[in-house]
């Protein structure tokens, strides 16, 4: 555990180190970051100015649910973004053999070697909508609240990691996609409380692709909305969904093989 | 000399078409090799129309509404679709330029810039014969909610629409992916471009609906003539709005072929290749 703790902080200091090669860029980069949450609030006025609840959910409840997802979504960016993009070219281009070869745990390398401090800056807009809202709520947070809020963005953020690392496995067997971002579209649905919805998609958002409840369990956390059962299987969701990502992995390393090096 | 003239005579047009079709058929047959990866790149375009349906489903079933359900799925399904049919090419002359690709095409007899409107013309061509089964099907599952036009006229000026936003967007991002030559991580302002451009268009929310008139003053900016004009034709626009659509259309049209004009010289003069990276 220490090693990979060693490991991890020597790639996040020679990314910070890559970043800051161009301080200029850096900075533009992180602005530009910020107007990504600010203009779906677009759709959040567009929507309300027709109903004063949707779904259960009132503008300020929703500000709460919308910084929720902010936050993961930066997390999710910010801690895998540049890995996820890298692992179809890696497969196209043969250079996976590298990573195999390691005397290290190939899904930590895989997963965690980039890290993209400037997608950092997403998570601005969404605690500044957290905050907008809960102050309009002028609702009561218990210490308690806040940790229990703290475990559930992390146990969002597995979630999220599992669905997109299995998501982006095929390219194993096809060797060419151009769309490992198909999971970032389908997380953000999760914008919306799978309650917002019904029928089938509310059956997915919380079951198939449990990216729903992944950020809905923090937000209703602070809203004192979580039933004990969601909490659990918030928390269910993020331990098997890695457990699955690592056996797929385990699966397509048998199928992978190098098409030069 | 005798050779030189040969090769500095102007080509006739035949000869340019058959130069740049052949670009787009290589793009199509590549579209083809990966048929999984275009298949996965397809339900990206889906899941997005799936959601904005059921949400604004539910938004008309819980309070007042202007708009008819049946008007906002068909604007959803018909804008995702066309939201997704328009190509960004700033990413592929990044690519171009960062990896030395473009010095290749300069030394070659086509324009570059023509040969990756048609290559990318090409490859969306195959990709919209995937795509648009599934948004076939989408819109008979949606029954009386989707509305098409019943006259065909409507078809054709949604088609003559979307072709112009086409080449609209052609001159828009070209221009933006010249950047690259002054500014070489220009990642971040591309993706902002694809993601703005789509939310003030009117693809993540129509135009009409967009709160404290922010929509009257989009109607000044081209976005909404690449991504909304060809939807609202087809959901029936008066015979004046069209022909004001189609104005403003070709006034941005016009704007963006002399300021691509522009930047292209300018880039030009100013473009440096380190290394030849073959071509596309």
């Amino acid at each position: 555990m220490l090693r990979y703790l060693k490991l991890y902080t020597a790639f996040l200091r020679t990314c910070l180190m890559r970043e800051m090669e161009s301080r200029y860029s850096f900075i533009v980069g992180c602005i530009v970051i910020l107007f990504f949450p600010i203009l779906p609030l677009l759709l959040v006025g567009a929507i309300y100015s027709q109903v004063s609840s949707l779904g259960g959910w009132t503008l300020y409840q929703y500000m709460v649910l919308l910084g929720t997802f902010h936050i993961i979504n930066g997390l999710i960016f910010t801690l895998f973004f540049n890995n996820m993009f890298e692992i179809p070219e890696m497969v196209r281009k043969g250079q996976m053999d590298f990573f195999l070869l390691k005397p290290v745990n190939s899904q930590f390398m895989l997963s965690m070697r980039s890290v993209a401090f400037r997608e950092f800056a997403q998570v601005i807009p969404g605690i500044v909508m957290l905050v907008y809202g809960l102050l309009n709520l002028s609702v009561t947070i218990e210490w308690w609240q806040w940790l229990g809020y703290l475990l559930f963005i992390a146990s969002g953020t597995v979630v999220a990691y599992a669905i997109w690392f299995i998501s982006v496995l095929p390219v194993i067997w096809w060797v060419k996609m151009d769309s490992p971002e198909l999971f970032l579209t389908i997380f953000d649905v999760a914008r919306y409380h799978p309650n917002m919805f019904n029928g089938g998609l509310k059956f997915a958002l919380t079951y198939i692709l449990p990216v729903g409840i992944a950020v809905a369990a923090p937000a209703d956390l602070l809203l004192g909305r979580l039933g004990w059962e969601a909490a659990i299987g918030s928390l269910l969701a993020a331990a098997v969904l890695l457990f699955i990502s690592n056996r797929f992995w385990r699966f397509a390393q048998t199928r992978y093989y190098g098409a030069s090096s | 000399m005798v050779g030189q003239e040969t090769v500095l005579k102007k080509p006739k047009l035949n000869q340019l078409w058959h130069r740049y079709w052949t670009l787009c058929k290589v793009s199509f047959q590549e579209r083809m090799e990966y048929r999984w990866n275009t298949f996965y790149y397809m339900l990206m375009a889906v899941v997005p129309a799936l959601v904005a349906i059921y949400l604004w489903g539910v938004v008309f079933s819980t309070g007042r509404s202007n708009e008819s359900v049946s008007q906002i799925t068909t604007y959803y399904l018909v804008a995702s679709f066309i939201g997704w049919r328009i190509a960004d090419f700033h990413w592929l002359i990044m690519w171009d330029i960062r990896e030395g690709r473009l010095a290749n095409y300069l030394l070659r007899p086509m324009s570059y810039p023509a040969a990756t409107f048609w290559y990318e013309a090409g490859g969306r061509s195959w990709s919209t014969v995937q795509t648009l089964p599934i948004f076939v099907v989408m819109a008979i599952l949606l029954g009386d909610n989707f509305k098409a036009p019943a006259n065909p006229l409507n078809w054709l000026l949604t088609l003559i629409a979307f072709l112009v936003a086409w080449v609209l967007n052609f001159f828009i991002t070209a221009s933006l992916g010249l950047i690259t030559i002054w500014q070489n991580q220009p990642e971040g302002f591309f993706a902002l471009y694809s993601f703005g451009a789509r939310c003030l268009g009117g693809v993540l929310v129509p135009i009409s609906l967009m709160p404290g008139g922010f929509g009257e003053w989009l109607q000044w900016l081209p976005f909404a003539y690449i991504f909304s004009l060809p939807v609202r034709i087809f959901q029936g626009l008066p015979a004046d709005k069209i022909l004001q659509g189609f104005t403003v259309q070709t006034f941005w049209l016009l704007l963006s072929i002399l300021f691509f004009r522009w930047v292209w010289r300018k880039a030009m003069f100013r473009h440096e290749s380190y290394e030849g990276g073959g071509m596309r």
